[in-house]
């Protein structure tokens, strides 16, 4: 083998490589504290070799982006550990980093002659910051949008070329495909190529200038290998292993709902580590008045003066004094940045409407992959799977739409109180049995959970109560025993003929008392048909109750509820949403499906 | 006269240059022990043929060649870059017509009520026939008379929401406050009130809104176009 590999070195000259590589001296021996700069090394390496594995299955499109990284984490065998290796990794480059930097300026690593290393390592930091606000927004999901928004509106903030500088980046006036390409070439091609080649000058003249020991030696000088190296793996080692430890706790990195810019997303954050730049934000008041204003104060001039103090350091650091000065604001600055940061998670761990915001965010997300997973995703994209989907948007159209006159449950559809006082019907439950048994009840139709505030209890000035509510007043409360039965047997009935899904094995059931019930409504029963029409006989001024709440019938009566079908003239305040293109037919669908608790 | 004399002698120099390299390498075929690379490839003082005094001119000249023809040699490639790359700051956004609803669907005097902005939009190579772009709060303030505001926080950019028990416009992002008419609330970080928006009522009760973004951090309304 011997003369193999003499010919190779004689061409290549590889020993003495390998030599300078591994025989560093290291005086007064090997020691753990000199572990961090590797284990930087070896995290970076790790982002090479995950981050191009993920390469190979994303796709940077707005209507692919989402759906990629989603077809990765949940289709792909092993896709989920992979993206929750790179995602963690990065989190956890960030503290290694800011080890790094502690470690060198406590040991006096950045003095003469190291100035320009520890700027090329203050370059590596800022990479590594950049590379993760850029990783941030790729999986293009409702977390990752909504805050590199504002990291762009913070770009814009920079005076004179701030607002071109933003364009640049997201590629154009407004998010789109372009903000993805042009953040992934940045993410996957610019910044990584700059970070090589910096790691490679830094780590150069790192070994130009050899190691800063630690004063006084705590025994022989030894070699790079194996003694640091031994340590070195093992730091890198534990870095894995806390990495594998949060991929458990947190099952992976996380995959919001796809990104959708007409949607509040009001758990808007960003990663942790800029939330104490995010709580300094909110602090702009505070700097209004310095010249520039607050939020160039907070974005801008802030962060660069806190740059420029570190590069600084070096030439501060030449005396005993400066170098104690720059050891005590280091320290001060990490207790600021750390206390900015837990009073902004403080706040949102307090705060009932960001938790809603996160739940309601977290059951999107869970909702958009049982969708993708059953249906798979359409060619327009995952948002679409959502903007279709009875259980995510029939709430907000409630919410949007009905929530001004309707309540549900008591609240607006989507769990959040109401705006407006109501003045009509709670509709949940509508078509059941259930909600006709309250309807009928004449302790319960005068109230605001049913009609007590709509026209037909409180009729104006000059207009008679509606005969369906003295009806249930007067009559039902006269019933007799036989009556109440056959009143039970109407209801029945009735709510058959809503066909609801919940409700099929009960009406099965029931066969012989909906026939009866049946006839129960007309002349021989309750007299029902003098008013409603229904199955054949002609009825009056009533609304039809053919097929009452049905898909066809609730959709028709939001359709147009002034139809004579309906309401008629009698109709005051409810409007015609399907005839007014106010809602479209897909929309009245989903309201309808939503109400009869036909989810699928 | 003096740009083709230039071109020629770099020329000559080169292709000499070149054949001596091959002559050169071929006639020490000795692989084990290559010729130092420097003496290989430099011609030496003694080997020139010009004078030595014209030697620090002849240098200049070659320096500025070099120099000269680098730049025509990545014009084309670093022209075609720039442009592409700097492309996105032709970009202009315009207000645009949007139908959000009618008026019945607005109480008077209500509590504002948020909208979606659906349009076609065009992104890049896609064209969305009906894509939401932003949301409106409306909020019905007379018969015929709606106000609109983006929801897009003028601060940096958040979606505002409307929070009924206070009242007020609140931005989950960094707590800025604005009261149901618009303006700044309290102590926020945003430096302007909420964005109105043009609203139009066309024929009986379609309301209109020229939908825009923009931008965010300034006392002053901008548009993004």
């Amino acid at each position: 083998m011997k003369p193999i590999f003499d010919w190779f070195d004689h061409r290549v000259g590889y020993r003495k490589l390998t030599h300078e590589a591994l025989y560093e001296n290291i005086p007064g021996g090997s020691r753990w504290r000199y572990v961090w700069g590797s284990t930087l090394t070896f995290a970076i390496v790790v982002q090479f070799i995950t981050g191009i594995a993920l390469w190979f299955s994303y796709s940077a499109s707005a209507q692919t982006a989402w759906e990629s990284v989603f077809y990765l984490e949940t289709q792909v065998p092993g896709g989920s550990l992979l993206r929750g290796v790179h995602h963690w990794t990065a989190q956890l480059m960030v503290p290694l980093l800011l080890l790094h930097l502690m470690q060198v300026v406590i040991d006096g690593a950045y003095r003469a002659p190291r100035e320009v290393n520890f700027w090329f390592g203050l370059g590596l930091l800022a990479l590594t910051l950049a590379l993760s606000l850029t990783g941030y927004l790729l999986p293009w999901d409702q977390k990752g949008y909504w805050a590199s928004k504002v990291a762009t509106n913070l770009l814009a903030s920079i005076p004179v070329v701030g607002p071109g500088m933003q364009k640049l980046v997201i590629g154009g006036a407004d998010y789109g495909h372009h903000t993805l390409t042009r953040f992934f070439a940045l993410h996957a091609g610019v910044l990584p190529a700059l970070l090589v080649a910096l790691i490679f000058a830094h780590v150069a003249l790192f070994r130009r200038h050899g190691i800063t020991a630690k004063q006084p030696h705590r025994a022989a000088d030894a070699k790079f290998w194996p003694d640091q190296v031994l340590k070195d793996a093992v730091a890198c080692l534990a870095v894995m292993a806390a990495v594998l430890l949060l991929i458990w706790w947190r099952h992976g990195a996380e995959l919001m709902a796809p990104a959708n810019p007409a949607e509040n997303y009001s758990a808007a954050r960003p990663d942790w580590y800029f939330m104490g730049l995010f709580q300094l934000l909110k602090f702009q008041d505070k700097f209004q008045t310095l010249p520039g204003g607050g939020l160039l104060w907070c974005a801008v001039f802030i962060p660069s003066i806190i740059a420029l103090f570190l590069f600084l350091m070096p030439f501060l650091g030449r005396w005993r004094v400066g170098h104690f000065f720059n050891l005590a604001s280091l320290w001060a600055g990490l207790g600021i940045f750390s206390a900015l940061t837990a009073m902004a998670f403080w706040k949102d761990l307090r705060d009932p409407h960001f938790i809603g915001a996160v739940q309601q965010a977290h059951r999107e997300a869970a909702r958009t992959k049982d969708l993708a997973t059953a249906r798979g995703v359409p060619p327009e994209g995952a948002l679409a799977l959502l903007r279709d989907d009875v259980f995510i948007q029939a709430p907000k159209i409630f919410a949007a739409k009905c929530a001004s006159c309707h309540s549900y449950n008591g609240h607006d559809g989507t769990g959040l109180p109401l705006g407006d006082k109501q003045t009509a019907a709670d509709l949940a439950g509508w078509g059941s049995r259930e909600w006709l048994r309250k309807f009928m009840d004449p302790q319960q139709i005068n109230t605001d959970r049913i009609w007590g505030a709509t026209a037909f209890c409180q009729p104006a000035k000059g207009r008679n109560r509606s005969s369906m509510v003295d009806y249930v007043l007067d009559e039902v409360t006269k019933l007799d025993a036989a009556g109440k039965e056959q009143l039970e047997r109407v209801i029945v009935a009735l709510s058959a003929e809503a066909e609801l899904p919940g409700q099929r094995e009960a009406d099965l059931k029931d066969t012989a008392a909906i026939e009866q019930g049946r006839k129960d409504f007309g002349e021989m029963g309750l007299n029902c048909a003098d008013c409603h029409a229904f199955r054949g006989e002609a009825g009056g001024k009533g609304p039809e109750l053919t097929g009452w709440g049905s898909r066809e019938w609730t959709i028709g009566i939001i359709h147009n509820p002034s139809d004579k079908k309906y309401y008629g003239r009698r109709n005051d305040r409810m409007q015609a949403f399907g005839e007014k293109s106010e809602l479209d037919r897909r929309q009245m669908e989903m309201l309808a499906d939503w109400l009869r608790g036909d989810l699928k | 006269m003096k740009a083709s004399f230039q071109g020629s002698y770099l020329g000559d120099a080169a292709l000499s240059l070149l054949l001596r390299g091959l002559t050169e390498a071929a006639s020490t075929l000795d692989v084990a022990n290559p010729p130092p690379l420097a003496s290989h490839l430099m011609p030496s003082p003694e080997t020139s043929a010009a004078p030595a005094e014209a030697a620090p001119r002849r240098d200049f000249l070659k320096a500025s060649a070099c120099v000269a023809l680098g730049a025509c040699a990545l014009a084309a490639p670093i022209g075609a870059v720039v442009v592409v790359l700097a492309n996105p700051l032709r970009a202009k956004g315009i207000p645009l017509p949007v139908k959000l609803t009618v008026l019945s669907a607005l109480p008077l005097n209500g509590p504002p009520r948020l909208f979606q902005v659906v349009s076609e939009r065009r992104d890049a190579w896609t064209r969305f026939p009906a894509n939401a772009i932003g949301s409106v709060f409306l909020r019905r303030v007379g018969e015929r008379e709606v106000i609109a505001f983006n929801s897009a926080c003028p601060h940096l950019g958040c979606s505002v929401e409307f929070r009924q028990e206070r009242d007020t416009f609140y931005c989950p992002c960094h707590d800025s406050e604005f009261a149901r008419t618009g303006e700044v609330r309290g102590v926020s970080p945003s430096r302007r009130g909420l964005d109105t928006l043009k609203v139009e009522i066309r024929g009986d009760a379609e309301v209109w809104v020229y939908f825009e973004n923009f931008k965010t951090g300034i006392a002053q309304k901008v548009s993004v176009a």
